[in-house]
């Protein structure tokens, strides 16, 4: 079983080599190459879960080259890092499957091999920033993903799409000069890139009290420009356009997943190389709870004014960044397995949120208004129950996986101080304003059309959206009811994460 | 020479209709096919023009942004006078400067400085190659910073050590840092420039808030 210790660098480099096969390949062949890119790494991120949660006693420390310490480079992973890659692979795979017919009614077949080439991409980075061990790298793949993600963004070239990627472009550039600043500082003052070594040195300046101004600035920098990079409030207004105008697969995949492994970098920055004591007491954690705060209701706003169902789901995904923000924002063990909790939530519930808006727009004549979507429902039986499962989770509905979600806020709430109130009370106004705009969006899918209505016809579900459809809706339900293995595995998993 | 100019006003209609790929037909025609179109069909298919309202309040934003530029930029360079100030308590070698009493290398100074304005450049600016070349600058400055942590390092040189054992060895990393900074520097100001090429085709206007402002218009029709 030892050997299950290379798996994370071979998923890393399967999707780069993916990536620059498939952009020569045909339509076809690079769509069954993404496909089984994905199947492996699900594959094998599952057996190094099961590794590191059955066997490993301690988190594995993978060096890559000869030259260790100060020269090599590392990955470091315990079982938070393979779950989280898990999750992320297994909803980029359902997204691929279910989105099949949009993207080539979105995305001219000639485009199709750079459309699967920056989806390795964007995998690669994400298992890149989900497993590294050193900062410099994870600048580097930082950088990656958002490259991959513009490429994304602006494959399909009708629509708003280029001014959203450049507007997308503007706000990333911004967070990744401020992240690459803090970077090079903490390099500076310590002269190390990994991350265990810069920890060492950092509590040792830490003890002496000296550098605290530095130190301080450093740790707002990074955390600011992952902040803006993943769109947290006020740096939110490029989301509805971006998410918005993207082909759904596309727009699954970015604003499902590539912004929580911005905030996973986060996270293990917090961990393994600030160390949780320096960064509380650096009082980023206050501020970013005051944003997550204001994040959470402006997010939920801006979506009630919305008038169009992909901008209202890319409306909402500002919110749940403000939670997971929020979750760093508590400054406890527990906030921190609500938040984790909380990106594998929204990265398996709003890709299929996204797929379905399209497929329900798709019955509608193309509209994505809401006065058009009138009966789609009814049209389409499929893709309404999944959006309405979709949608009754987001607002946490028992039994599904945002109740746990919220659950895991409302606990982590109680221990968290002079916090308590002010989170109970974000939670309960979230969820009022949820149902607001997401129970407002099922009742008009389900209102029946007018008789007269040329577009009054029932459509059969295609087969490749069903399958990634009823997945999505089963794992849903599967944690929704049965959270406590995932819930053991984060709280252990983050017990030896840092 | 007639069935050209209406096979170009076929697929401008087109590409209102949002019904084509733009970079695909744009690629078949040459500036020449479009000077024979007559100036009624021109005026046809530019964007759609701003109205006063609009210009006003494009007007008013002006003085705002001048406002808020300001206030960035100083903010930066304090923030960061203060972060790399004190990082260099003995100096190793290079001249120091005095900045509201804090003691700064020159190198330093040249690095906060230009990351300021050309983050300020990045954010702030209206006009797209200049918010570009601000990206340039501001990733530029971080190079300079990554690079001068190069210098002096006391690592031994492998062969030149029994000559001069004085002299040490400059570090490798930083400058391969500055390196592969600078190759994502490249590529996305490649990509931005794609961007802006894009959209200035279809809005012929390189202000940022007036192509906003014609893509919420579309939106709405």
């Amino acid at each position: 079983m030892s050997w299950f210790v290379h798996f994370p660098l071979i998923c890393i480099l399967l999707s780069l080599l993916t990536a620059a096969v498939s952009i020569i390949l045909p339509e076809k062949y690079a769509r069954y190459l993404t496909l089984a890119l994905l199947f492996s790494v699900v594959a094998l991120s599952a057996c190094t879960l099961y590794y590191d949660a059955a066997i490993a006693t301690e988190a594995v420390t993978y060096r890559t080259g000869r030259s260790g310490a100060v020269w090599g480079t590392e990955l470091r992973f315990s079982i938070v890092e393979p779950l989280t890659a898990l999750a992320f692979a297994l909803s980029m795979l359902l997204c691929l499957i279910g989105g099949k017919t949009q993207l080539t009614v979105d995305v001219s077949s000639h485009q199709h091999g750079r459309f699967y080439a920056a989806t390795s991409l964007v995998l690669s980075a994400l298992l890149a920033l989900i497993y590294t061990n050193d900062l410099f790298i994870g600048y580097v793949f930082v950088e990656v993903c958002t490259l991959a993600s513009c490429g994304l963004m602006m494959i399909k070239s009708r629509g708003g799409s280029a001014t959203a990627a450049m507007r997308y472009m503007i706000f990333s550039l911004l967070g990744s000069g401020l992240v690459l600043l803090g970077v090079a500082l903490l390099y500076d003052s310590t002269g190390q890139w990994l991350m265990p070594n810069i920890r060492i040195a950092l509590s040792a300046l830490h003890q002496t009290g000296l550098y605290q101004v530095p130190l301080s600035i450093t740790v707002s920098l990074i955390t600011l420009g992952v902040a803006i990079k993943s769109g947290l409030f006020p740096f939110h207004y490029w989301m509805p356009d971006a998410y918005g105008c993207a082909t759904p697969v596309a727009s699954g995949i970015l604003a499902g997943l590539v912004p929580k492994a911005y905030i996973f970098f986060l996270i293990k920055i917090i961990y393994r190389v600030i160390g949780r004591t320096l960064f509380y007491a650096a009082g980023a954690a206050d501020i970013l709870f005051v944003l997550g705060c204001a994040a959470i209701i402006a997010g939920a706003l801006s979506a009630i004014r919305e008038n169009d169902i992909s901008r209202m789901i890319a409306c909402s995904v500002a919110a749940q960044i403000g939670y997971v923000f929020l979750g760093i924002g508590i400054a406890t063990e527990w906030g921190m397995d609500a938040e984790l909790f909380h990106i594998y939530f929204h990265a398996l519930t709003k890709p299929a949120l996204f797929l379905a808006a399209a497929q329900l727009s798709a019955v509608s004549g193309g509209s994505h208004v809401f006065r058009d979507l009138q009966g789609s429902a009814h049209r389409n039986k499929l893709a309404g129950v999944v959006f309405t499962v979709g949608a009754v989770s987001m607002v946490g509905l028992p039994g599904l996986m945002g109740f746990i979600s919220k659950a895991m806020f409302a606990t982590a709430a109680l221990s968290a101080g002079n916090k308590t109130f002010v989170i109970l009370i974000i939670l309960c106004v979230s969820t009022v304003l949820n149902a607001v705009y997401f129970l407002r969006t099922v009742v008009r899918i389900y209102t029946p059309a007018p008789a007269a209505d040329p577009l009054n016809v029932p459509v059969k579900a295609q087969p490749a959206f069903a399958v990634s459809g009823i997945l999505f809706v089963l794992c849903n339900f599967a944690i929704g009811l049965h959270p406590q293995p995932v819930i053991d595995l984060i709280v252990t998993g983050l017990h030896r994460f840092g | 020479m007639n069935r050209r100019a209406e096979a170009i006003k076929e697929s401008l209609r087109r590409w209102d209709a949002d019904q084509i790929d733009l970079t695909e037909e744009t690629a078949r025609y040459q500036p020449q096919d479009v000077r024979m179109l007559s100036d009624t069909d021109k005026a046809l298919w530019a964007p759609r023009p701003i109205r006063r309202m609009e210009q006003f309040e494009l007007r008013s934003f002006q003085g705002l942004y001048w406002v808020m530029s300001v206030v960035t930029c100083a903010g930066l360079i304090a923030a960061l006078l203060f972060a790399m100030a004190s990082l260099r308590d003995t100096p190793a070698g290079t001249p120091l400067i005095q900045l509201g009493g804090l003691m700064i290398s020159f190198q330093e100074a040249a690095v906060i400085f230009l990351f300021a304005i050309g983050f300020t450049t990045l954010l702030l600016h209206r006009n797209l190659v200049k918010k570009i070349i601000g990206f340039n600058i501001m990733n530029s400055a971080i190079g300079l910073f990554l690079f001068s942590m190069g210098a002096g390092g006391s690592l031994r040189p492998p062969l030149a050590e029994s000559v001069a054992p004085q002299m040490g060895r400059s570090g490798p990393l930083p400058g391969g840092l500055a390196l592969a900074s600078l190759a994502v520097s490249v590529l996305v100001t490649a990509l931005m420039l794609t961007l802006t090429l894009r959209l200035y085709r279809k809005y012929h206007t390189l202000n940022i808030d007036e192509i906003c402002m014609h893509a919420q218009s579309e939106r709405k029709v």
